[in-house]
């Protein structure tokens, strides 16, 4: 969820009685004095894409507490997708609130499909009818240098951001939300075969076993991206902005891909993810948007008061996933890219390993500056004379920025 | 006793109307102009002339004098002119062709009594004004024309026991120009000056003492004899010694004798010694440390009177409606004070010739331009520079204000040599020009121009804001005044008013695009005085408005942006009104003022009609087809009475009751969707779904002055009922919205409160107030989605429920002066989070019920010294420096309080505009 301080107006005053005064500030405050309101909430989607699609039950939990709180989730209920020809796709509990369709099932465009839930105390919930309406593809993914602002404290980030272009967004219900996914590829350039291990006394150089040369790095959105073309002219999505990616991300990259996810939702399901992001840009400025509880497509039947969060989301997907070198990054972000192993590389060195950290080879002048330098650097091999091969860290070791095992599209698709 | 009928005795005998003295005299002139003959003796003799300047103008004198007593001097100089005088102790009075009579009053009295033929000789003989020495009070007052006993009317015609009315303008003697609203009375009757300074005053006849007072003005009284009708004009003198005199001097003795609840008068002088933020002297931020008059936060734009919207107040100047009245989006107002005369507040009682807003009128007038002289005044704060020149374009008959004010902060922008700010760009600028003729006695024709301007471009700090905003408001005005006769004036304006804004969003190429909105607005008003003479004064006239609007255009800008146009179909609107009210002095303590307004307004085609199914709510699923209108068409119209009626009635001297109701209706509704006016806001008019809202207020008040006036105290309690308040559903977009009543809801309100205040004048003067105010809504709509809190009345935004202000001022000299305010209240109401949950691998928050919780409450002190130079107006220019520290406790209040999502875990955030104490220094001129 973004912090930005995305509001203008505030962004002025503030921008005005800081440059005066630079009185105006934000302090942490305790939300200790704020009442708990558990509400159900449904979190649940389908799509034209064959996959087991899920829907999740469970309860709010108070706001100074985690969302991932096992205890919150609605168990043992009964959960159930029909269509307008009364078609019935059933979904069971796989664990503790997540309930699965099978794992053959699509849903069809053109059909609606609504969503029913008897909970195991007996009570019933619906949503409204969706129709599925097919995605169009996405036909380009591309970046642009571009320099994110801080919040509000003068601090830049350059980078690229990325953005996508859909001709025929017109063919699709015109309303769109985006998922992304991407990876970083790192593999090292001086992967490590020894490593030093200190005793407390001393270092001792101990060969190392793991493969540590290839790693990948997976973030995921975690804030909402919509769009829509219905106020386009010639009904395209052009330049619509999916992800910043900050430049020192890609520090030890050795190929970045990205994959974006357009979904085909109803006007009304735009509108309610519409009210969400108002809210969550929410920045205590009197500007802001009146906030107030956001209730979806979902209703009990049994207690019309009851308010259900969430929502019934069915969309047409299209995903499209591309593949970069960091040649394809928009230029104008090179001269910010740190490229780590690049800049520090490998170190040879005859002495010990604690004479290596003390610099003591380097005039008492600079010592300093390379004690630092070299507090940095690994020793990662043994050379054919013996003598010590060092490296940035990072370069030795991939899982400091990834994870091992490559993911089962890569380069597939 | 008996010294005083020895005096009166050998006053009677006295052939040469003096005082024999022992001052002696010498000097010697050839042809010298009198007046520096009177300059000399002035300064030889610390003697004081008292006379109008054109009187000796064209006189001079040639002789000599030697040790000669001063009652001798006197004659041989003015002996062959028109002058006539009158000596005493160190001070002459000269009057032109009028002779002077001293006649004691105990004395006039003891001889009326006891022979009346010998009393009324003088004044028989004279025919004209009798000027009468009193000696009681001579040693309390600077000024001796409080002293005389002037007679009004003609001693002839007089008529024990029954009474006349006695008109006459009030006039400042620096600049020759009427005062507008001054205090007139005596006893329990009061008039107030009208636009051109006349008053007409129904008083018995017999012996009266007129005091006058008016704010910025040193306070003056003179006593009469009032024998028939007549005139009677009064000079008022610049109070530049007093520069700090506050408000208490307006509503001297009006506390209790005004008609109306809740009206105020504010003197822009008041506001100079109130310690500003930034060091702006502000007119309409004073006004917000009265008793019912919020802001919803620190800087935020617009007001909330009594529990009122801030849509609800109908901001004029010069007559012209001001839609948007601040600038920095709510830091500062848009008026530059150094070019304002005044401004009336009007909470409750609002006279029946105001209407179409429910909950107040700031009635805000420029200055009427010094016919005497040039005179330029300024000041330079952290913020602006500002500039304001009175000319006279025709001596004593006709002027021009012209006024400035820039910030520049463009320019500090401009040296900060950082990259963030470099591209950045806010700036503020206004304009007012006034033209004042007074063509003769009873024409008078004032033209004025309005122009603001506020400009914003900053760097985006994401690609999806807007980088360029700027909005504007144009106002101007041209009124005609004529009296017709002592009874009988009218006044004929016509106003133009504009706001526009537009912003662009410029950051991606493609998808650049620009956005705008305006509201034009044409009026005219036909305003009727007419005084019946004991016990009436009618006030009647007509209105009428039009409105254009342009609800919003998006456009695309540069070739490259494939951003699509939208353009919302124009609004245009009517509305007018007629009005009656009368001021009926039932008996010496009762009076009542009541009125009646009419108004009516019918929305105008060209215009489309959406049509909704009928049992469902109202969006864009619902839509069941539409109706066309074509231009001209009444697509609908709502009309509809309003009832105004205040009376006072005086306990005693120094106490009264009043008791006001009044009803409004207004038209034309401000959509916002966010807690404060802010500048997007948008100014729609009522249509064939959005009903005009209405409101209701009774008020009843106590009113006690204490110490001769030197306190006056209050207690007012009111009730409103509103209907038709305009809110919107959660989260509602109105922005390029056609179809407003797919996201508005409306519903009643319900205000209430009771307000304490206490004003002091004197060295240590300021006022105190105490409110208990409360405001809720109710949205109870017919389906889910139209409905807030399940339907049941809930706290606006605005909703505060104890307030305390205190201004206070202390002149340690005249030069100088501290000043302290303290300011309290609740918290506003906000929606907090209450719950926590993921959606799509989002994490959302889950909000309270609408305003179910409030920000912490505000507490703040300011410190002020203000330091005068050069404070006598006569000699040259003036100055003041002012000092002060806001929020002198440096106290991180409230703002906001909103909630951020790091990984999981919710943070709540306290915003402070004001985080610390803001220290500020301004130089102001006069010259």
């Amino acid at each position: 969820m973004r912090t930005i301080r995305q509001n203008k107006y505030f962004g002025i005053i503030l921008f005005v009685v800081a440059l005066i005064v630079t009185a105006s500030c934000v302090e942490e405050f305790e939300t200790d004095s704020i009442k708990y309101e558990k509400l159900m909430v449904v979190d649940a989607n389908i799509s034209d894409q064959v996959k087991a699609h899920s829907v999740r039950l469970f309860y709010t939990v108070p706001i100074d507490s985690e969302v991932s709180q096992g205890e919150t989730a609605i168990t043992g209920a009964s959960v159930w997708v029909e269509d307008d020809q009364a078609n019935r796709i059933d979904f069971t509990e796989t664990s503790p609130g997540t309930y699965y369709s099978p794992s053959d099932f699509a849903g069809t465009p053109g059909r609606s499909y609504a969503l029913f839930i008897t909970t195991n105390d007996g009570k019933n919930y619906q949503s409204s009818f969706q129709e599925l309406v097919s995605s169009p593809e996405i036909t380009n993914i591309y970046n642009r240098y571009h320099v994110e602002l801080g919040d509000g404290e003068a601090t830049s980030n350059p980078g690229v951001q990325f953005f996508i272009d859909v001709e025929n967004a017109n063919q699709g219900s015109q309303f769109y939300r985006y998922e992304w996914v991407d990876t970083h590829q790192i593999i090292v350039p001086y992967p490590k075969e020894v490593e030093a291990v200190h005793n407390g006394q001393r270092y001792t150089v101990v060969p190392f076993d793991g493969d540590v040369e290839e790693c990948y790095r997976e973030t995921r959105f975690n804030e909402l991206v919509l769009a829509t073309s219905t106020n386009n002219d010639n009904g395209q999505l052009t330049e619509v902005p999916i992800k910043f990616s900050s430049a020192q991300d890609f520090d030890v990259t050795t190929k970045y891909a990205i994959q974006v996810t357009q979904r085909s939702i109803s006007p009304e399901a735009y509108s309610y993810y519409r009210k969400i992001e108002l809210f969550n840009e929410s920045n205590g400025s009197l500007f802001d948007k009146q906030q107030g509880i956001i209730v979806g497509n979902i209703t009990s039947l049994n207690d019309p008061e009851e308010e259900v969060l969430g929502f019934f989301e069915v969309s047409g997907a299209s995903s499209k996933r591309v593949y970069l070198d960091l040649t394809d990054l928009d230029p104008a972000v090179s001269e910010y890219i740190f490229r780590v192993c690049q800049e520090y590389g490998a170190l040879s060195f005859d002495g010990s390993i604690e004479d290596f950290y003390a610099a003591l080879d380097v005039q008492e002048e600079l010592r300093g500056t390379e004690v630092s330098r070299r507090s940095q650097f690994l020793i990662y091999r043994v050379g054919y004379t013996g003598e010590y091969m060092f490296s940035h860290r990072l370069c030795i070791d991939c899982t400091r920025r990834g994870s091992l095992g490559k993911p089962d599209y890569w380069e597939l698709d | 006793m008996r010294k005083f009928i020895a005096l009166a005795l050998m006053l009677l005998t006295l052939t040469a109307f003096g005082q024999q003295t022992t001052d002696v005299y010498s000097g010697s002139f050839q042809n010298t102009a009198i007046e520096q003959v009177i300059n000399d003796i002035e300064g030889k003799l610390s003697y004081t002339f008292y006379y109008k300047k054109e009187w000796i103008d064209s006189l001079t004198f040639s002789g000599n004098f030697s040790n000669t007593p001063i009652s001798e001097v006197l004659t041989t100089i003015f002996d062959g002119t028109t002058i006539r005088f009158y000596h005493d102790s160190k001070k002459v009075f000269l009057t032109n062709g009028i002779a002077i009579i001293t006649t004691p009053e105990i004395v006039s009295d003891l001889l009326a009594q006891h022979s009346p033929q010998q009393a009324e000789q003088p004044a028989e003989e004279t025919k004209e004004l009798l000027f009468t020495k009193e000696y009681a009070g001579e040693n309390q007052n600077n000024n001796d024309l409080e002293n005389f006993v002037f007679e009004v009317g003609s001693r002839a015609q007089f008529e024990g026991g029954a009474s006349s009315t006695m008109v006459g303008y009030i006039k400042d003697n620096s600049t020759g120009e009427p005062i507008e609203g001054a205090l007139v009375y005596s006893g329990n009757k009061a008039a107030v000056t009208g636009p051109d300074g006349f008053y007409s005053l129904n008083l018995t006849n017999g012996r009266h003492e007129i005091q006058v007072q008016f704010t910025g003005m040193k306070r003056t009284k003179r006593k009469i004899i009032l024998f028939s009708n007549g005139r009677f004009d009064i000079d008022m003198e610049v109070d530049v010694i007093a520069l700090n005199e506050v408000i208490v001097e307006a509503t001297r003795r009006a506390n209790i004798e005004q008609v109306n609840t809740g009206i105020e008068r504010l003197n822009v002088e008041d506001s100079k010694t109130v310690p500003a933020v930034l060091g702006e002297k502000d007119i309409l931020k004073v006004a917000t440390t009265f008793a019912g008059i919020q802001t919803v936060g620190e800087g935020a734009a617009g007001f909330n009177v009594r529990g009122g919207k801030s849509d609800q107040n109908l901001f004029l100047f010069e007559g012209a409606t001001v839609y948007n009245a601040s600038h920095f989006l709510g830091f500062f107002s848009v008026f530059n004070s150094d070019a304002l005369e005044g401004m009336n507040v009007m909470k409750s009682g609002i006279p029946a010739s105001y209407g179409g807003r429910l909950s107040s009128v700031f009635d805000i007038s420029a200055k009427t331009p010094n016919k005497e002289e040039v005179t330029v005044e300024g000041g330079i704060s952290s913020v602006t520079s500002r500039l304001t020149a009175e000319i006279p374009i025709i001596k004593e008959k006709a002027s021009l204000l012209a006024s400035g004010r820039l910030t520049y902060s463009n320019w500090i922008l401009e040296t900060i040599d950082h990259s963030d700010f470099k591209n950045n760009k806010v700036n503020f600028s206004d304009f007012i020009v006034k033209y004042d003729h007074q063509i003769n006695q009873e024409n008078r024709v004032s033209l004025s121009g309005y122009l603001s301007e506020d400009k914003f471009r900053l760097n985006s700090d994401t690609l999806f804001s807007f980088s360029d905003f700027s909005y504007a408001n144009k106002m101007a005005t041209a009124k005609w005044s004529r009296r017709f006769n002592a009874t009988f004036d009218a006044s004929l304006s016509a106003s133009y008013s504009e706001y526009d804004y537009e912003f662009e969003s410029t950051q991606l190429e493609k998808n650049a695009f620009g956005q705008d909105y305006g509201i034009r607005e044409f009026g005219a008003k036909l305003d009727f005085n007419k005084d019946l003479q004991s016990p009436h004064q009618l006030n009647f006239g007509l209105e009428a408005k039009r409105y254009d609007i342009n609800p919003g255009t998006k456009f695309p800008i540069g070739s490259e942006s494939v951003a699509g146009s939208i353009s919302l179909s124009p609004e245009q609107g009517i509305e007018g009104a007629l009005y009656v009210s009368d001021n009926h002095e039932i008996n010496d303590k009762l009076s009542l003022n009541y009125g009646l307004r009419y108004s009516f307004f019918t929305y105008l085609g060209p215009g489309i009609t959406n049509l909704y199914l009928d049992d469902a709510p109202k969006n864009p699923d619902t839509k069941t087809g539409e109706i066309i209108h074509d231009k001209g068409d009444f697509i609908e119209t709502y009309h509809g009475p309003e009832l105004r009626f205040a009376a006072r009635y005086l306990l005693d001297d120094n106490s009264s009751v009043k008791l006001s109701y009044d009803r409004s209706r207004q038209y034309l509704h401000a959509l916002s969707n966010s807690a404060s006016l802010s500048p997007t806001d948008l100014w729609r008019l009522s249509n064939e779904y959005i009903e005009p809202q209405v409101g209701d207020q009774i008020s009843v008040g106590y009113y006690r002055d204490f110490l001769n006036g030197e306190y006056e105290t209050s207690v007012e309690v009111y009730g409103k009922k509103l209907s038709n308040l305009v809110d919107f559903k959660t989260g509602a977009d109105f922005l390029l919205n056609d179809r407003i009543e797919t996201i508005a809801l409306q519903g009643p309100g319900k205000s209430y409160g009771v307000e304490f205040s206490l004003k002091k004048d004197g060295r240590l003067n300021g006022w105190f107030n105490y409110s208990y105010a409360r405001t809720f809504i109710k949205l109870d709509g017919s389906f889910d989605e139209e409905t807030i809190n399940n339907g049941s009345y809930f706290p606006t935004n605005y909703d505060k429920p104890h307030t305390i202000n205190l201004v206070s001022n202390y002149e340690i000299t005249t030069r100088f002066s501290v000043s302290y305010n303290f300011v309290y209240n609740t918290g506003r109401p906000i929606t907090f989070p209450t719950g926590l949950y993921e959606l799509n691998g989002i994490e959302i928050l889950n909000y309270s019920d609408r305003n179910e919780y409030r920000i912490p409450d505000y507490v703040r002190m300011d410190i002020g010294l203000t330091l005068k130079w050069g404070h006598r107006l006569t000699k040259g220019s003036h100055s003041f420096w002012s000092v002060s520290v806001y929020n002198v406790l440096g106290r991180k209040n409230a703002f906001s309080l909103y909630f951020d999502l790091d990984d999981g875990e919710v943070q709540g955030y306290k915003l402070s505009v004001f985080g610390s104490a803001i220290p500020t220094i301004s130089y102001n001129f006069k010259f």
